[in-house]
């Protein structure tokens, strides 16, 4: 088990910026998952760890060596690719077996140690089955312990369920965290689903046109976002564009007593979960007034979209009502934020910093 | 494991990243095009501007061509029989595309093998066997005379364009072919739904779609019409191409006139290199229709007396009559002979005179062509896949080169080895290497588009993922690359050894007495006017050509393969 020690990392393509001096640690035997959009840079950072991309500036240390020069060949990782990437001409034994082929071992332990991993993704009655003999979930756990049995210093997954159906993935990411949770193995997980993220990780980095946005647990990351993206990006979440005036914060015509002291004249952001938002009885000076557009029944609640007569949309999560009813659409509504996080929304360099 | 890969630490840092396998294939590509492409089409570029005598620097070679009417007729004669032959594979090879698409012929898949079966004989044996049907005494010449009717003649321009016709209409009919498998039927039943009679419907949904095809298929017709060396050689008698004049001012009897014969090689290379400018210019901002998962159309049956007469016989009188060739010289090459005349009798005779006299040939043929295979086969994996794998300018460049021997046609480049390599330090001429050499480099390219075709369809990850694994690049590319490109490099290398066992036109060039090979032999017999042999050495070209092409279906020349 390893840790992985990242400084100043910046990485170019075709002069433009890709990732811009990162600095990260993750700690050994952590599930650690980089999330974010498409583009974000979070899989340039993982083909640096493997060693597919070399850094133009700053240091890797794997275990506390440095391995921002090793090739990926000598780098003891395992990886696990979105497109299975098993080898089509090897069957599932070989495909497992061939990393400890190029290690040289013994022929009676190396198939000890293939059939020994393909017990652990359960799949120990396959060995003899050819790649396109296999569904896309058994392709992926092949693709699992064919890097595993390697035993990597760090196990690296770039989007490894985002080719397969929504039950498969629920299925299968419980299958890694048990699997990584059992190994202890420091793994780096790639993913763009904010949900796949919350459910399987220790920590999370979340990531915005190459920069890092927050690296925290996944409570830490859903209840005290540090960044407007992470707030945005992380479960529903409605950001309404406020600003500081007489002591209060001005929101979509509404004035709420602000959560900390703010200077005059402040620019902010306020974000709102659905659960942040209470139905109230009628009007008053700290309410968002507006209409119902869309009315959701999710089972334990109900969630309300509401346009907001001051402009912006906002959703709500109502009890469920003993009689069951929903309200009607078009119908006005009143609403008190029971407080979130708020965000500097000045252009400059601290825009979209948390305030408060 | 983790030890040693400190101790690799510092020397990685050194070698990884620096220049690596690859970047020797790419300059031993670069060398390689240069030294076999380049070096020889700049010789013959440069004679053709110094003047034959006097070696004067001008344009004087040019202006005794366009000034002599010999010259020109030539170009005219080259240009007419390459428009006539492609109008004419047209002609042949749409309408029965469209029929074999659309309708149900008895013994279908039975004329479709037939259509491929005469694309892969030898071209000059096709011209050599309708000398035997109608020649002068031809088989039916004599027939047709006994009864009274005098055939036309099968030498010159007609005889020329008749033999290619029936030699390449396979091309444009493999291309339309495919094309209509790729249009989905629901688009004729939209036409029809808005109106349109099926013919109607047909002609404005169904042929816009087939133009690329139609054009692609014209071009390659005209091409390969053009640079032909046998069928002009051996039916044109008086009738000068291009491809025979470079010939004969080389090789003439009084000297030659090798500036000239630069020159002529020169214009050759130009129309090529123009008609491939046209084809693209015509098809520029179109793509080919469609993809292979569509379902097309229906084949209908017959309906009608003159459906179930015309169509069958269309289908199964064109195959046929491109695949009379085969048989004759296969019948032939068993017959009692005296010089051009055949007996009643059979005989083994021609099959002892090939093996007392040119058995050299036989033995020549089979180890030129392995061993251009042989080059072919890893040069083509390798550049195969730097193409695929490596998109820089050089590689680029590369790629770029590569079209090169697409366009230059055999005697041309025959003509440019003998002029390029016939000093020091590379005096290669007569020898087996310079046959073997040109071998490799006009199958190259098509070896490596097969090559990279495969590798584009694998994943990176792929590799990727061998790499992750501890396998350093090479062993990668041997363990992975090399197991999933090699059932298409088996394919693609038994096409290449089929064309380069029927070579003629640049072989006959850079032949000597030592380096005779089966075509050869067929060629120097037909003209000695020893028909027994010929037809007996053509055979055994036939048998190794059907048993290589035997081979490639067997390794995996699927049936979509070959678009059928």
């Amino acid at each position: 088990m390893a840790d992985i020690s990242i400084r100043g990392a910046v990485k170019r393509f075709s002069g433009q910026e890709a990732l811009k001096r990162l600095d990260l640690d993750i700690r050994s035997g952590e599930f650690f998952t980089l999330l974010g959009p498409s583009g974000c840079g979070k899989t340039t950072l993982l083909r640096l760890i493997a060693g597919f991309h070399e850094a133009d500036e700053g240091r890797l240390a794997i275990a506390g060596e440095d391995a921002g020069h090793l090739p990926p060949w000598r780098r003891e990782t395992g990886m696990v690719f979105q497109n299975y990437a098993l080898f089509p001409h090897l069957s599932v034994f070989d495909n497992v077996a061939y990393g400890l082929r190029q290690r040289g071992l013994p022929r009676a332990e190396l198939a000890a140690r293939v059939h020994e991993a393909l017990a652990r993704v359960r799949l120990g009655p396959f060995a003899a089955r050819m790649p396109e003999q296999l569904s896309g979930g058994q392709k992926q756990r092949v693709a699992l312990a064919r890097a595993l049995v390697i035993r990597p210093r760090v196990l690296l997954m770039d989007e490894p369920l985002s080719n397969l159906d929504a039950r498969l993935r629920i299925d299968l990411r419980r299958d890694i965290r048990l699997l990584q949770q059992e190994l202890g193995i420091t793994t780096v997980y790639v993913t763009h689903d904010q949900e796949e993220a919350l459910a399987v990780s220790d920590r999370i980095m979340v990531m915005e046109a190459g920069e890092i946005r927050q690296i925290g647990t996944p409570h830490a990351i859903y209840d005290a976002p540090e960044h407007v993206f992470v707030a945005g990006f992380i479960g529903a979440c409605a950001l309404l564009p406020g600003r500081v005036r007489g002591g209060a914060l001005e929101i979509a015509g509404a004035r709420l007593p602000p959560p900390a002291p703010l200077p005059e004249g402040a620019e902010v952001t306020l974000a709102l979960r659905p659960q942040d938002l209470a139905l109230a009885e009628g009007p008053g000076p700290d309410r968002l007034a507006g209409r119902v557009r869309l009315a959701s029944f999710l089972g334990a609640q109900t969630r309300l979209t509401v346009a907001l007569d001051a402009g912006g949309e906002v959703e709500a999560d109502l009890p469920r009502g003993a009689d069951g009813r929903l309200p009607a659409r078009g119908a006005p509504v009143h609403l008190a934020p029971l407080g979130g996080p708020l965000f500097d929304a000045r252009p400059g360099p601290g825009q979209g910093r948390r305030l408060a | 494991m983790r030890p040693a890969a400190r101790a690799d630490a510092g020397r990685a840092r050194r070698r990884w990243r620096g220049p690596d396998l690859w970047d020797g294939v790419t300059l031993a590509g670069f060398a390689v095009l240069a030294l076999l492409v380049l070096w020889p089409l700049g010789q013959l570029f440069r004679a053709s501007f110094h003047a034959e005598f006097t070696g004067e620097f001008g344009l004087s070679n040019y202006a005794t061509f366009f000034g002599s009417r010999y010259f020109r007729a030539a170009l005219w004669n080259s240009l007419a029989i390459s428009a006539l032959s492609a109008l004419g594979a047209l002609a042949v090879g749409l309408p029965l595309a469209v029929v074999m698409a659309r309708r149900r012929i008895p013994g279908g898949g039975a004329v479709r093998i037939l259509i491929v079966l005469s694309l892969m004989s030898p071209p000059f044996i096709g011209a050599y066997a309708w000398i035997i049907l109608l020649g002068r005494g031809g088989v039916l010449t004599r027939w047709a005379q006994a009864a009274g009717v005098d055939l036309p003649s099968i030498y010159g321009p007609g005889g020329i364009v008749f033999v290619s016709v029936l030699q390449l209409y396979p091309l444009v009919f493999l291309l339309a072919y495919g094309a209509l498998q790729r249009i989905d039927r629901s688009l004729e039943e939209a036409a029809a739904i808005l109106g349109r009679r099926p013919a109607n419907a047909f002609l404005t949904t169904a042929f816009p779609m087939m133009r690329p095809a139609v054009v692609t298929g014209a071009l390659l017709v005209f091409l390969a019409v053009l640079s032909d060396f046998g069928a002009p050689i051996l039916l044109g008698e008086n009738f000068e191409v291009l491809a025979t004049l470079a010939f004969r001012l080389y090789l003439s009897e009084v000297g030659g006139e090798p500036a000239m014969a630069a020159t002529t090689s020169v214009l050759l290379v130009a129309l090529a290199g123009a008609a491939i400018l046209l084809q693209r210019l015509l098809l520029a901002g179109r793509s080919h229709a469609g993809d292979s998962t569509v379902a097309p159309p229906e084949r209908r049956a017959l309906r009608g007396a003159a459906e179930r007469l015309l169509l069958p016989a269309f289908a199964w009188g064109v195959v046929l009559v491109a695949n009379l060739p085969l048989l004759v010289i296969v019948y032939t090459s068993f017959l009692e002979t005296r010089g051009p005349v055949f007996g009643e009798a059979f005989s083994l005779m021609s099959y002892r005179t090939v093996f007392a006299t040119v058995g050299r040939a036989v033995t020549n043929s089979l180890t030129f062509s392995a061993l251009a295979l042989a080059l072919i086969a890893v040069a083509g994996a390798l550049l195969g896949y730097l193409l695929a794998r490596r998109d820089t300018a050089a590689t680029r460049a590369l790629d770029a080169l590569l079209m090169i021997p697409y366009v230059i046609p055999g005697t041309v480049l025959g003509i440019g080895f003998i002029t390029a390599f016939n000093a020091p330090p590379l005096y290669l001429t007569g020898t087996v290497a310079i046959i073997v050499v040109a071998y490799f480099i006009r199958r190259l390219p098509y070896m490596v588009r097969a090559a990279a075709a495969i590798v584009y369809q694998v994943d990176r990850a792929v590799e990727e993922a061998s790499v992750n694994l501890g396998a350093p690049p090479l062993r990668t590319f041997r363990k992975i690359m090399l197991p999933l490109m090699a059932p298409g490099l088996l394919a693609g290398a038994t096409l290449a050894f089929v064309e380069v066992i029927n070579e003629l036109s640049a072989t006959v060039v850079l032949y000597t007495g030592r380096t005779v090979t089966m075509p050869i032999a067929t060629y120097s017999q037909v003209i000695g006017g020893a028909y027994g042999t010929a037809a007996a050495v053509a055979s055994l070209l036939v048998l190794v050509t059907g048993l290589a092409l035997a081979v490639f279906n067997l390794v995996g020349g699927r049936e979509d393969r070959m678009s059928l």
